[in-house]
């Protein structure tokens, strides 16, 4: 019969199927402090690759100047999932534009005047190079450190594997992408809408347009340059300005929410379900078990039923904008679907 | 002695296997059942024989993978069903009992089971001290004193001031 001491001979694959099951990242770094093998059970991957969880919030306080050019960083983390708020030194340059997808975070920055862009984990510690925001065509430098405005990943950058960051850049928002290692950026063919947001799902890049319109690219393909129209509204109202975003629920759905705004102030949401397939589309009116968390980062939608419900409500939109007067909070939906 | 699973009668057209257990207790199951693990599956494919003697897989347990086997087995009950039986088949278990599910599960290769037991033992460490863990798993910390306060100095935010549980 099998003993206490068998958990020390655990594959490591049922280990690290237990470690990908923890909800948040303390507990993570508790189990891979445990001993050595348990540790290389935990793999950063592991946990980046693992289900949606509720994310952290981000914000830059303050700094702490040490030499000359090095300036130390304090960035405050806030835990939904119990109400923490955790201080986490980083390097982040001065004056610096930080998106974030999957925990990893790119940071922007201008020091050198040809836009340094990385890719770094303020938990994991790692840091990746990327090309400078002037290999993009018509890049200037008045156009600053926003010139990119979202940001995905087609995987854990810890992960061996192709791993492409996926942007929307640019006065026109348009698509580009780049790899570790490449000397410049790549853009695809020109689109005559504005992108406003994208998301990496079976493989493929896809992006929607202002107008709802829905863009796929076959990123990892022969042809990444290409961009081919998978969907529109056939009636999309123009009435009011809309931010569109795109989501993939951990069920598979794909969806489209748009955030109506009326200046800066929030008038509504609608969220509908896509079908690639044959086109057609569904408007949602209630949430169940599902929180949408929307804004500059990339868009995630969080199974609840999974979670504290203290944490997270589910059935609510949680918001932010560009710019500190951008309108910012949690919408719930009705709950009558 | 021979124990029929609870989930109904065997009918004779139904194909059944024996499991006997490390204490000697012999189990009769759906061969249905049966092959939702993998690891029967193949002893099955493998030979004749309707015996299938696990040698480290105590009573309690075997009875509990078992019983789980015939409800996922179960072409009457709905996923919705199933999915609650699984949260209780889990829920108010020891943690005892729990370490030697996983390790059963792991044995036997259930891959559904498994999910759900991780889960499990995912949600039973939550927010517990790393010394917590050692203690009730039973495992050595085999890091040096220096390899640690390494670890320790490179996440100090993480384990400064932490609230943690220690019961």
């Amino acid at each position: 019969m099998k003993t206490h001491s068998d958990w020390r001979d655990l594959p490591s694959e049922l280990l690290a199927d237990i470690a990908k099951r923890l909800s948040s990242i303390h507990d993570y770094l508790s189990f891979r402090r445990v001993c050595s093998y348990w540790r290389s059970a935990a793999t950063f991957d592991n946990f980046d690759n693992a289900l949606s969880r509720v994310p952290w919030l981000m914000y830059v306080t303050g700094e702490e100047k040490k030499e000359e050019k090095n300036v130390e960083r304090v960035v405050s983390f806030f835990d939904l999932s119990n109400n923490n708020t955790y201080n986490i030194t980083t390097n982040f340059p001065e004056k610096s534009y930080l998106l974030s997808c999957g925990g990893w975070i790119l940071c922007v920055s201008e020091d050198t005047g040809g836009g340094e862009v990385n890719l770094t984990h303020p938990v994991w510690r790692v840091k990746i190079d990327l090309p400078c925001l002037d290999t993009f065509p018509d890049y200037s430098h008045e156009d600053g450190i926003h010139f990119i405005s979202k940001m995905v990943l087609s995987g854990s950058p810890t992960m061996k594997g192709d791993l492409v960051v996926m942007v929307i850049w640019g006065k026109n928002n348009q698509l580009g992408f780049s790899r570790p290692g490449d000397s410049s950026w790549s853009v695809t063919d020109t689109w005559d809408g504005s992108f406003s947001d994208i998301i990496y799902r079976k493989g493929r890049l896809y992006a929607v347009d202002f107008s709802g319109r829905i863009v796929e690219c076959d990123i990892h393909g022969p042809n990444p340059s290409q961009i081919v129209k998978v969907f529109s509204f056939p009636n999309f109202d123009a009435s009011f300005d809309a931010i569109c975003y795109l989501l993939g629920s951990s069920s598979g759905e794909l969806l489209i929410v748009c955030h109506r705004i009326f200046g800066r102030k929030t008038l509504w949401f609608e969220v509908f379900e896509i079908d690639l397939k044959d086109g057609s589309h569904k408007e949602i009116h209630g949430l169940p078990n599902k929180a949408l968390f929307l804004g500059c980062n990339s868009s995630l939608c969080v199974e609840v039923c999974d979670w504290d419900r203290n944490a997270v409500k589910p059935n609510c939109i949680y918001f932010t904008g560009r710019g500190k007067d951008s309108d910012r909070g949690r919408f719930k939906k009705k709950d009558d679907d | 002695m021979v124990t029929t699973d609870e989930k109904g009668p065997l009918t004779a057209k139904k194909k059944s296997v024996i499991i006997r257990s490390c204490d000697g207790d012999e189990f009769l199951v759906s061969e249905s059942a049966a092959v939702l693990s993998t690891s029967l599956k193949k002893i099955l494919e493998e030979k004749e024989d309707r015996l299938i003697h696990l040698s480290d897989i105590d009573n309690k347990t075997l009875a509990m993978v078992i019983a789980y086997l015939s409800t996922h087995a179960d072409d009457g009950l709905s996923d919705d069903l199933k999915r609650s039986f699984d949260q209780e088949f889990v829920s108010g278990k020891e943690f005892d009992v729990l370490k030697y599910l996983v390790l059963a599960t792991d044995t036997l290769q259930v891959t559904c089971l498994c999910y759900t037991v991780a889960k499990k033992m995912a949600d039973i460490m939550k927010n517990k001290l790393v010394e917590w863990v050692r203690r009730e798993f039973d495992i050595q910390n085999d890091y040096t004193p220096e390899a640690e306060a390494e670890i320790r100095r490179l996440d100090a935010w993480a384990w400064d001031d932490r609230q943690l549980e220690d019961d």
